[in-house]
């Protein structure tokens, strides 16, 4: 049953194919899987890529019955106070457990989309956090430029010659002859009428081109820029990431602000580019506001793509995007600056290999009549990735991403919270230009949820901010408590903070991990799946091809 | 009778006149039709602001929008078949006041304007749904595609207009013991106040995010009036034959402003769109007009008195004098008591009227922000600028309304 469940969230969702993108680099649908009193359901929003805009809503319900859903967007700044009436879902016609709508974004910023459902299994509430930024760019179509060109000429001339006739023959009174002048009037009149036309149309093309500009300078959305660098120091590098604050007026944030997820400020992920074959998952500490530093994991020499997600007070989350080159190993040490730093060198992605242990294009072995894949651990274990709808996915499509853990001797191995969930994935393009930090509950940050859930609780028409530098002391203060706690505690600790967390199938310590994903552009992709084992984190990883959607 | 009624023009209106007889006066149906645009165009434009301030999401067949279609539509259509008629139609006997355009067309200048208008709203339509997906979708009233669409009513507002006009004038100031030809001008007269009012109204909302009540006490207003309305008011005003025309004008300006927002916030709206900062469960008035209608008097008082005996320059200053100090003696202290007065804040004057999402407990809502302060010696100098581009702006609408009293066609 299950399975045919899942099977039907499978099914196609639209996935803006924007290039430019928020947040998770190149993956702007927020997904959220997410059990919310008697239901289960899997949520997607299509955030617009323009604002004001409006977003798409899917609702599958996999669990429950549901009578109706409503949606409503739920600002940080304005909160339940601010936010409009709610819309309905509606449910399509071929699948009454899939719903629909769209929902008005009209400011840039950190905001929420908040649905209601209601039914036989009684009210509940999921909050989807959304960022709502402008990201397309988009030039004018060319037959739309045509069509408008065409109208314009004839308006142009129409109008020229409604000038010329107004200042010649519709003035001549009914009956009287056509005076000698009448053709010259009726030119000067063309003449002046074609000049402050012309004129008109200059100033309009001036003043359309200052509104694209201040579109593209001021609306656009662009990532912080940040400086990642490598310094080689005793026995370890650090790696540091500078925030550049380089233009800071027009890309302002609140960087006092930022709140940690997982109960970390900072997650990096370090991707040796092209073959994608060394990875690193750390978590550098706050030196000030501007740096974050870190013990440089021992990672091969070569070019790494720097991809780093942080979260602020509001909800608003995004990825800080670079490159470094790591210098060659000169000590291998093992030293971290945090316990959850995790890393692994494995083949370069493309390499076609029937042996277990390294990754595969796509698989080596059959489980259950589907596909799968796996791999050796370092612990020994095997992960698989079981039930791979087929050996290659489509682009656009919801799946259900699936995997298994077994020990040593092929039995279901049990595993631990790590991060304070059970597993934690990374998915990334094998241009780099695709990249996600995925989690069992969805693509979302879970402290951007856990802001704009309190948020709505809030009853304050807007949010004020407390003073920046005891808010910034308090959340390193925090952090180094967290860090400083047994590892069940701390797990403890961060599971509390997230309400409705569950593992995959609700059970605790299962050997499944589980994460709903819908790639949004065809190529290569590598998954990097972790989990933590007996006090060790392990990380699968396993590649796939995408296609274009066949529909 | 006057010359120009023996043209086949009059002829054509005479015989009108003696077979009909009902509610149209012997006016042609078209004439109606386009003064019924122009006025679905303002009240669905004033209807669609009073939307965004209330429920603030729209879609392209909004109600009010559809008002506005249904006056570009009837503009265009009745428009586009008189043009149609008048080409394909040999002995039509309206060819003899047309104008010829394109080597084959004929048409009427009113219709002319009208089906140009209609075009442009037309056009406005894609470019706009393009501006939306490229830009977002607008909170603005001022884009470049509004801009087109607003152009677009404006010009078919104008055609109507026209059409009037050209009857007006074809008719000129006959005097008849004719009771019916005696109804018959009036209405036509009085139909040019209308139509001129309407689109007068459309000029307000143009400037009126520039001439808020927020910045009576400040040149800027004054200013934004002396580039708007002198040379309308002079142009309309020459080119009406009524003796208190510009009153009229601007009386029909004032309730064509006050009707939709006395009457809409007495319906329920709630706002469709986030943010919301004003919780409301009413329809969100527009604004309160200008109290037009005073200098509107009293620049008839100086046509009056003055008209043809001074030359243009001269009235052109002496308008642009009496509008300004006018509309300061009035407005300065009308603002003032719309802004800060508790007795603004209800149904008549609408100083309550408050967007969904603008924060009500704003500090300046009713008291002047400290931005639109000046010294007594920065107003004098504003105001003397003001004075100027009122001359210069009521110069040329005496130029332009000197070119309408000789619209025939």
């Amino acid at each position: 049953m299950r399975n045919s469940i899942q099977f039907l969230f499978s099914l196609i969702l639209v996935v803006a194919g924007t290039l430019t993108s928020f947040g998770h680099i190149g993956s702007p649908g927020v997904i959220v899987q997410k059990e919310a009193g008697k239901y289960r359901l899997l949520v997607s929003v299509s955030p617009p890529d323009v604002v004001p805009g409006t977003a798409k809503v899917t609702v599958f319900v996999e669990q429950g019955r549901v009578g109706t859903i409503q949606a409503r967007p739920v600002y940080f700044r304005s909160g339940d106070e601010g936010a409009p009436t709610h819309d309905e879902l509606e449910p399509t016609a071929d699948q009454p457990n899939r719903f629909e709508g769209v929902v008005w974004l009209m400011d840039s910023g950190s905001s929420s989309i908040e649905l209601q459902i209601d039914g036989p299994d009684g009210k509940a509430t999921v909050v989807a956090p959304v960022v709502s930024v402008a990201t397309a760019q988009r030039d004018m179509p060319a037959d739309t430029g045509m069509a408008l060109a065409a109208m314009g000429i004839l308006l142009f001339v129409l109008l020229v010659t409604i000038i010329g006739a107004s200042t010649s023959d519709g003035i001549l009174k009914p009956g009287q002859p056509k005076p000698a002048s009448l053709g010259r009037k009726r030119m000067i009149g063309m003449g002046i009428g074609s000049v402050l036309l012309a004129l008109m149309l200059m100033g309009g093309r001036s003043w359309w081109n200052s509104w694209a500009d201040s579109y593209r300078n001021e609306n656009l959305y662009k990532p912080l820029p940040i400086e990642a660098s490598v310094k080689p120091t005793g026995d370890h590098s650090l790696f540091n990431i500078r925030l550049d604050t380089t233009n800071f007026k027009r890309n302002r944030r609140m960087l006092s602000f930022v709140v940690p997820d997982h109960g970390k400020l900072m997650h990096v992920f370090l991707i040796r580019t092209p073959g994608l074959d060394a990875f690193a998952h750390i978590h550098p500490d706050r030196r000030d506001t501007l740096n974050y530093q870190s013990i440089l994991p021992s990672l091969p020499q070569g070019k790494y793509l720097v991809y780093a997600d942080m979260v602020y007070r509001s909800g608003y989350a995004e990825t800080l995007t670079d490159t470094i080159e790591v210098p060659a190993v000169t000590q291998a040490g093992a030293a971290k600056t945090d316990p959850d730093d995790s890393w692994l060198v494995t083949e370069p992605m493309g390499v076609k290999s029937n042996a277990v242990g390294v990754p595969h294009l796509d698989d080596d072995m059959v489980a259950c009549g589907k596909p799968s894949a796996s791999m050796k651990l370092a612990d020994g274990s095997t992960m698989l990735w079981t039930d791979k709808p087929s050996q290659v996915l489509e682009a656009g499509k919801l799946y259900t991403l699936k995997f298994a853990i077994a020990d040593e001797h092929g039995k279901a191995a049990s595993l631990e919270p790590y991060l304070g969930m059970s597993g934690h994935a990374a998915i990334l393009r094998s241009d780099g230009s695709v990249y996600i930090h995925l989690h069992p509950v969805g693509t979302y940050s879970m402290a951007a949820e856990e802001s704009l859930v309190n948020r709505i609780a809030d009853t304050a028409r807007t949010f004020r901010y407390p003073n920046a530098n005891r808010f910034r002391d308090s959340i390193d203060t925090y952090i180094a408590k967290l860090k400083q706690l047994p590892d069940a505690e701390r797990n403890k600790l961060l599971m509390a903070g997230m309400p409705g967390m569950k593992h995959a199938d609700g059970k605790e310590h299962s050997n499944m991990v589980e994460f709903p994903y819908a790639f949004p552009r065809p190529g290569h992709y590598r998954i990097w799946v972790q989990v933590k084992r007996n006090g060790q984190v392990l990380t699968g990883v396993f590649d796939t091809q995408v296609k274009e959607s066949l529909l | 009778m006057q010359s120009a009624l023996n043209t086949p023009v009059s002829f054509a209106v005479d015989e009108r006149l003696n077979r009909a007889v009902d509610w149209r006066l012997g006016i042609p149906l078209y004439v109606y039709a386009v003064v019924f645009s122009s006025l679905c165009i303002v009240w669905g434009l004033l209807w669609d602001i009073m939307w965004h301030m209330s429920i603030g999401r729209d879609g392209l067949f909004a109600p009010p929008h559809l008002l506005m279609y249904v006056g570009a539509v009837v503009a265009g259509l009745f428009s586009g078949f008189k043009i149609l008629q008048l080409t394909f139609q040999r002995s039509h006997p309206d060819r003899a006041v047309s104008v010829r355009f394109w080597g084959v067309f004929y048409g009427s200048l009113g219709a002319l304007y009208c089906v140009w208008g209609a075009l442009a709203m037309l056009t406005s339509a894609p470019f706009d749904d393009w501006w939306h997906n490229t830009y977002g979708l607008d909170v603005q009233i001022l884009t470049p595609p509004h801009t087109i669409l607003l152009l677009g009513m404006m010009i078919v507002q104008f055609g109507s207009i026209i059409s009037v006009l050209a009857l007006q004038n074809r008719i000129g100031d006959r005097t008849t013991e004719n009771e019916l030809e005696k109804k018959q001008a009036f209405r036509i007269r009085l139909m040019f106040g209308i139509s001129a009012g309407l689109l007068l109204s459309v000029l307000f909302v143009l400037f009126s995010e520039n001439m808020g009540e927020w910045a009576s006490h400040n040149t800027s207003y004054y200013t934004w009036a002396a580039i708007a309305f002198p040379i309308y008011l002079m142009a309309v005003g020459r080119a009406s034959p009524l003796r208190y025309g510009l009153t009229i004008i601007t009386a029909v300006y004032m309730l064509t402003m006050l009707i939709p927002s006395w009457i809409l916030p007495l319906f329920p709206a709630t706002p469709k769109l986030g943010p919301v900062l004003n919780p409301i469960t009413h329809y969100q008035a527009f604004v309160f007009p200008l109290l037009l209608i005073v200098p509107g008097f009293l620049l008839d008082k100086l046509m009056h008195r003055y008209s043809g005996k001074l030359n243009d320059w001269l009235l052109a200053g002496a308008a642009a004098a009496v509008f300004m100090f006018a509309l300061l003696a009035v407005q300065w202290p009308f603002g003032e008591f719309l802004h800060t007065s508790p007795y603004a804040r209800n149904w008549f004057f609408l100083a309550e009227s408050w967007s969904y999402g603008d924060d009500p407990t704003w500090e300046y809502r009713y008291k002047y922000h400290p931005y639109f302060s000046q010294t007594v010696e920065q107003f004098a100098l504003g105001f003397g600028q003001a004075l100027l581009i009122a001359f210069v702006s009521a110069r040329i609408g005496l130029y332009w309304g000197n070119w309408m009293k000789r619209v025939q066609r």
